[in-house]
């Protein structure tokens, strides 16, 4: 058998594919040729590696809030599209809309544009009702996430272009009147559980996006 | 076709039929709105997928935001799980999707936007008799391109048959074999130097 033929028949004896007449065949080459018996001798050398990388690595932290918050606001979004009160439903619509819009703007400034907003929930999703614990939780972390971003912009505001300090400065105006929107109505109307994972959601994703420019600008 | 005794470290271990059948209990519940069982299977599953997205993008805070996405995008679908594959193989080829789109957009905006993120190192299991190979390798196969990564990380650490990384890819199985065998030399490359 021809070396160059040999190479991509390496793979596949490693792999235990070969018939078994294939695999005698390869074998007998591999028995004369040097060359061959080092690279087959490496493969399994990088398979045997390969093998003991781990296959599981957990985060560092607990990202299911976040995706119980980022479900809980696709079930708010459907539900304001399809809520009967007059001017509730339409408003929920939009601020849930205009909400999103900042997100996906501020977000698309560091990495780039992200996809549109969740499609309903299939039919039969159970509602989500997230806890006053969870509101107040990430409302804190939204306060202290905000406040770092703050210091780390006028710390380096700068350095950084104006274009780039006008963006974030649109972008936080944006969010912050968002989050203030809902937390007002929620006051108005704290039993409304629609405005609760509303706010919940939105300061989640919001959060995320914060930090996000927090290592942007701290990195200059 | 008499097939030669696979001499590789098998990926995929046998799940009991207990494990299994307790899956799929807990797909159906979560199939029918219950997002506490869907929890527990997020928790029995988000190593897997949090490691294939890592070590796609090469950036720990696009693996925690793809890995919300996988999640996020895989309770909307779950009605189109049909039990034909392991669940966790059915998440899987949904986390190349996410990745491989992020990708997309990502490069659509290279040059227009600052990138927040450099390599992030992150420490996985490295055995003591070798303290710095798996170390290596980890950085080895982030160096790798794009489509030889996905391909190798399928086959070679996920444990995916040709066929399932064909579908999950959505390419030919000669071209994954093709990648694979590409994958595979640059690495002996690398790590031989």
């Amino acid at each position: 058998m021809i070396c160059e033929r040999m190479s991509p028949l390496l793979d596949d004896l490693v792999d235990g594919s070969l018939s078994a007449a294939e695999a005698a065949l390869v074998r007998e080459h591999l028995a004369t040729c040097r060359r061959c018996s080092d690279e087959d001798a490496e493969l399994r050398a990088l398979r045997a590696a390969t093998g003991r990388l781990p296959v599981a690595l957990e985060p560092a932290r607990d990202l299911w809030p976040s995706i119980r918050a980022r479900i809980a606001f696709a079930q708010a979004t459907e539900r304001g599209a399809e809520a009967r009160l007059p001017g509730r439903g339409q408003w929920i619509t939009s601020l849930a809309a205009a909400v999103v819009v900042a997100v996906a703007l501020a977000v698309a400034l560091v990495s780039g544009p992200v996809g549109r907003p969740a499609t309903p929930l299939e039919p039969g999703g159970r509602e989500i009702v997230p806890a006053v614990a969870d509101v107040a939780a990430v409302g804190a972390r939204y306060e202290v996430a905000r406040r770092e971003l703050q210091a780390a912009l006028d710390s380096r505001r700068a350095q950084l272009a104006p274009e780039t300090q006008r963006t974030i400065d649109e972008n936080l105006a944006v969010i912050d009147a968002a989050v203030a929107q809902i937390g007002a109505a929620l006051e108005r109307d704290p039993g409304n559980r629609d405005l609760a994972g509303l706010l919940v959601a939105t300061c989640e994703r919001q959060v995320e996006v914060l930090e996000r420019f927090v290592r942007v600008v701290g990195r200059g | 076709m008499e097939v030669v005794a696979n001499l590789a470290t098998p990926r995929a271990v046998a799940v009991p039929v207990a494990d299994v059948s307790g899956e799929r209990s807990l797909v159906a519940q979560a199939q029918s709105g219950d997002l506490d069982a869907f929890e527990v299977l997020y928790h029995g599953s988000v190593g897997l997928v949090h490691a294939l997205c890592l070590r796609m993008s090469g950036s720990a805070a696009l693996a925690e935001d793809l890995t919300q996405e996988v999640f996020v995008r895989a309770w909307r679908k779950l009605g189109s799980f049909r039990g034909e594959s392991a669940f966790q193989t059915w998440l899987t080829r949904l986390a190349v999707n996410v990745v491989i789109t992020s990708q997309r957009r990502r490069r659509l905006w290279e040059g227009k936007v600052t990138l927040v993120d450099d390599l992030e190192p992150y420490a996985p299991v490295v055995p003591p008799s070798h303290p710095g190979q798996a170390v290596d390798l980890e950085r080895a196969i982030a160096g790798l391109p794009p489509g030889a990564r996905t391909v190798f990380l399928l086959h070679d650490v996920h444990g995916l048959a040709h066929t399932e990384v064909a579908a999950a890819t959505g390419s030919a199985i000669g071209t994954c074999k093709a990648q694979l065998h590409r994958a595979r030399r640059l690495l002996r490359e690398v790590l031989s130097r």
